[in-house]
């Protein structure tokens, strides 16, 4: 009885979860250019820009010159009213997609994002399969009654924790 | 026998990997080329450095014929080890060579000018690199090659070596290798 | 003198390793245990050789003598003495001969303890040992030799770069080593176990300790490179997902693997092949590592001075030995038969779960530092994968990999009762849901990830304390009864639940940290004030200090909480000599709740200072969950199966019938 309720109100916790996340998101609509807002909106920017001077490194965590005179124009087209991906286009118009720590998804990048995924999707699959065969097997193979008695008499040796 | 070929992925995949470690043995992962090839020129109008020289702006690019735009400053010390190439270069009164004087003090350019050679027809003084960054430098010293429609053919990264020059700089010159813009 | 002494000790280990690797071969072959036994001094005999040429350049540096070539390029007569010595490893040459001496102390050691092991296995091992030593010596005397001359003799030194000159560094490539280098030991017993076409639980049983022992060094080492990037680099991180970083990271998730496949191994005698590979990849990741730091191949803020020729040698051997190994378990592999069969709901399949998400988890740190290569070769197109990237595909594949972390140390083998584990675990799932509800409050229109990463990490601190409670049936039984199972608990199931923990926590910290971060960055002149979050750092100006080999500018500011003063932090701009090369020595106060952080910039224009001030709440957990991982990972190297020496003559003889293939 007690294993019944638990999962309606789980659910009604998720409906809450989902409904604060998505009131969340209408509210976060309209930005704000204040200080504090184009502060944060740069040094977001910034984390996703990659120095080219210093190699992996961000431009935010970067005190090169080209570094630093990049931030200056992220805040001056900030200012001018750019969007965050008008100033991410206009660096990569001129020095490339190199620059962008996060790589577009594109043809060229399109193995880059989706292979995780393909490969985590196989892995599930051969997985899946495996463990289906090693539990088909435990019912058919007869032999194995007599493996289990040796087990369980090694693991009472080996002091197997159960 | 189906079971059999799983074992084979890994050293498969490994294959795939090393030839591409091999490859990678041999390229340059700290060039980054410009992604401006086959671009327009950006506009840009930059003052003179001295009164005896002529400032630079992009009508200078298009004048029919290709030209060279070496990015300099005094203070980088590469650029010193290039010039003598640039100066061998301007011997040769078909060749237009201009330059961006990038973040540069303009008294200390002419004074660097004035001893090793200017072989610069025009010098745009960028004091705070702002159309370096139009133009997509990364560093200094950069050479360009601009076709005469005002149109990035090429761009040379670091110090101008004899062997760049001859391979690749002088035929785009020439008009040889050309690419169209849109 | 002794660069000669120890260039030859080197040549002399050469020949024997070349002797180690043919006869003990021959020995297990023809069962001759002589040939073993010769195989095993001669273990013995390397480890002395190796040694003593590595105390000949040790000896060099502490003396600063300037006529080698290596010690004029790395060691300045004015370092301090701890500098002097971590100097030896701290640049190409000498860290491939630390690498070296790792794996013959790992050889050695299996040559001395391996009384318990079949003569023939140790024979193989120690066979195997000698060939990848062998390998790395070549590259150590003829490409890379660290005692070469110079002349005329140089009055003084380059230096090491000032950044490298931290304790925190000094130990963290011995550690990192260790951990690589430890891993070469269940290479060599997966090559061995290939070659005899036997793996029982008995050879689980041998690997597991000392995959073990090199996990819980390279958790260490990791985390100490970590730790020294927070407070040495003064960007505020801690981790970047450079390439360099992820060559330390594949093979410590690849050993997580392995450590958790060969458990199934031992006890239930499964999943056998599959253990062989991961084996063969753990240690080839950390082939990989070492192509990637040494050959230059990839964009890294940190790497040794590169040079081609090495990159070739190196990418040979590496094809040699892991082209060599998949090709030797392509063709062996198909007759190992695993025994044990087990239900879908069971400790083995929540393992096989782990360790096919790990696997995942793995080739996708491989495909991001490896793609901007590949695109490069393919199409000469740039790109750069940096951690953004890592965000997007890491998370995805961690997040069921700690759920199931959570629930797969209380299900039993072979069949589980799901739900009745997850009634026992009601309480972890109402906290978890509690805390989750609590950090959406606290982040309101924030990142989701915050909210993730609570979920995750008091699921698991929560899940493993369960597990312990119930294991040792505290406030179920009477206290005596539960004493005595909490002494009768096996160390190793002490030491996975601890590990299992520190996830945990690592998760807590990562999570906080992030999230609630407080950042700012701007130029502060004598006498401002800057809010970082309810802290007020007052800046008071600057002094110039002189240090052993540098000279610093030392920033001075006071931190206020409300009105009171708290403390005074003291970050500095260090210019160093020797190399010239300024870097930033962050002030760091660690508070109970969190870390105040500051760093002095350079001077502007102005006679300002730019100053970067962070808040950094419970980034503590970082470190206290990696020292709780390595810690779960010795304590359970105690158990008493594993215990060196420990009688087990008896075990073994009960193993060999339900092992033999």
């Amino acid at each position: 009885m007690q294993l019944k309720i638990k999962p309606s109100k789980l659910q009604s916790f998720i409906l809450v979860i989902v409904l604060i996340f998505f009131s969340g998101n209408i509210i976060n609509a309209n930005p704000g250019l204040s200080e504090e807002a184009l502060e944060t909106r740069s040094q977001k920017i910034y984390k996703g820009i990659r120095c080219l001077v210093c190699q992996n490194q961000s431009i935010e965590d970067s005190s090169a010159g080209l570094a630093k005179q990049l931030k200056v124009i992220i805040k001056e087209l900030l200012n001018q009213g750019y969007t965050d991906q008008e100033i991410r286009d206009y660096l990569v118009e001129r020095y490339g997609n190199w620059i962008l720590l996060k790589p577009p998804f594109n043809l060229s990048t399109s193995a880059l994002w989706v292979l995780p995924f393909i490969i985590l999707f196989f892995a599930l699959i051969f997985g899946t399969i495996y463990i289906y065969n090693k539990s088909k097997n435990q019912k058919e193979t007869s032999n194995n009654q007599l493996k289990k008695e040796e087990e369980k008499e090694l693991s009472k040796i080996l002091g197997d924790f159960r | 026998m189906k079971k059999n070929l799983l074992f084979i992925i890994p050293i498969l995949i490994f294959t795939l990997v090393s030839i591409f470690l091999a490859i990678g043995l041999f390229l340059k992962p700290k060039e980054i080329p410009s992604a401006l090839i086959g671009k327009r020129i950006p506009t840009f109008e930059l003052p003179k450095i001295s009164k005896e020289l002529n400032g630079l702006s992009e009508k200078d690019l298009i004048s029919g014929k290709p030209v060279l735009v070496n990015i300099f400053a005094s203070w980088c010390g590469p650029c010193r080890i290039e010039h003598p190439l640039f100066m061998e270069l301007a011997k040769n009164q078909e060749i237009t060579i201009l330059a961006i004087n990038h973040k540069d003090n303009p008294n200390n350019a002419i004074r660097w000018l004035n001893m090793y050679g200017n072989p610069y027809k025009k010098i745009g003084s960028d004091l705070n690199g702002r159309v370096s960054i139009d133009f997509g430098v990364y560093g200094v010293p950069e050479t360009f090659v601009i076709d005469g429609n005002g149109c990035i053919q090429y761009k040379h990264i670091s110090v101008l070596t004899k062997e760049i020059l001859n391979k690749e700089i002088l035929p785009r010159l020439n008009g040889k290798k050309h690419v169209k813009c849109n | 003198m002794t660069a000669e002494i120890g260039q030859f000790c080197m040549i002399l280990a050469l020949l024997v390793a070349l002797f180690q690797v043919i006869i003990p071969q021959i020995g297990a072959f023809k069962k001759d245990y002589n040939l073993i036994l010769f195989g095993k001094y001669a273990a013995i005999v390397q480890l002395i050789l190796i040694l003593f040429a590595f105390l000949c350049l040790t000896h060099l540096y502490v003396t600063s003598d300037f006529s080698v070539l290596n010690v004029w390029q790395n060691s300045h007569s004015q370092k301090p003495l701890l500098y002097k010595i971590s100097g030896v490893w701290g640049n190409h040459e000498g860290s491939l001969l630390l690498w070296v001496l790792i794996l013959a102390i790992f050889g050695a050691a299996v040559a001395a303890f391996g009384k318990s092991l079949p003569p023939s296995l140790v024979g193989r091992v120690i066979s195997i040992q000698a060939a990848i030593g062998f390998g790395f010596l070549i590259l150590l005397i003829f490409l890379s030799n660290p005692f070469a001359r110079i002349s005329p003799t140089p009055i003084d030194g380059n230096g090491l770069n000032p950044l490298l000159q931290d304790p925190g560094l000094a130990f963290h490539p011995p550690f990192l080593y260790l951990g690589y280098v430890g891993f070469s030991i269940a290479f060599s017993f997966a090559i061995a176990a290939l070659i005899e076409g036997k793996v029982d639980a008995a050879w689980a049983r041998w690997v597991r300790p000392w995959t073990l022992a090199a996990w819980s060094f390279l958790t260490i080492g990791i985390s100490l490179g970590s730790w020294w990037a927070y407070y040495e680099l003064g960007w505020g991180g801690w981790w970047f997902w450079d390439p360099v970083e992820n060559a330390s990271f594949m093979p410590w998730l690849i050993g997580t693997a392995l450590l958790h496949s060969a458990i199934v191994v031992e006890k239930r005698d499964t999943l056998k092949s599959w253990t062989i590979l991961l084996a063969i990849l753990t240690f080839s990741f950390s082939l990989l590592g070492t192509f990637i730091v040494r050959s230059g191949i990839l964009n890294s803020v940190h790497s040794f001075a590169s040079d081609p020729g090495r990159g070739v040698f190196i990418l040979g051997f590496l094809i040699l030995t892991i082209g060599g190994s998949l090709a030797l378990y392509t063709w062996r592999a198909p007759s190992l038969k695993g025994g044990g069969l087990f239900s879908p709901i069971s400790r083995e399949a929540s393992l096989v779960i782990n360790n096919l998400l790990l696997m995942s988890a793995t080739a996708t740190v491989l495909l991001g530092t490896l793609y901007p290569l590949i695109l490069d070769a393919i199409s000469g197109e740039k790109v750069s994968v940096g951690p953004p990237y890592y965000l997007a595909t890491f998370i995805p594949i961690m997040t069921p990999l700690v759920i199931v972390m959570g629930i797969g140390p209380m299900l039993a083998w072979k069949r589980a009762d799901l739900s009745g584990v997850l009634t026992r675990l009601w309480l972890c799932i109402v906290v978890t849901v509690f805390a989750a509800l609590i950090t959406m409050f606290f982040t309101y229109r924030g990142p989701i990830l915050a909210v993730l990463g609570m979920i995750l990490s008091v699921w698991l601190i929560t899940g493993a304390l369960a597990d312990f409670i119930e294991k040792i049936k505290l406030f179920k039984g009477s206290i005596n009864d539960t004493y005595k199972r909490f002494v009768n608990y096996p160390r190793s199931a002490i030491g996975g639940t601890v590990a299992h923990a520190g996830v945990g926590v690592l998760i807590f910290g990562i999570t906080l940290s992030s999230s609630f971060e407080v950042e700012k960055i701007q130029s502060v002149k004598t006498g401002d004030n800057v809010k970082v979050g309810d802290y007020i750092f007052k800046f008071k100006g600057t002094e110039n200090v002189k240090g052993p080999n540098y000279n610093a500018v030392r920033g001075n500011f006071d931190v206020y909480l409300g009105e009171d003063l708290i403390l005074n932090m003291q970050p500095e701009n260090r210019s160093f000599k020797n190399p010239e090369m300024v870097t930033t020595e962050a002030a760091i106060y660690p508070r109970k709740l969190g870390d105040l952080y500051a760093v002095l910039g350079e001077k502007n224009p102005d006679n300002s200072f730019s100053a970067r001030l962070y808040y950094k709440p419970m980034i503590n957990c970082l470190w206290i969950g990696c020292l709780m991982m390595s810690l779960g990972g010795f304590i359970s190297l105690t158990d008493r199966k594993y215990r060196i020496g420990a009688p087990r003559k008896k075990i073994i003889e009960k193993d060999k019938p339900q092992g033999a293939v």
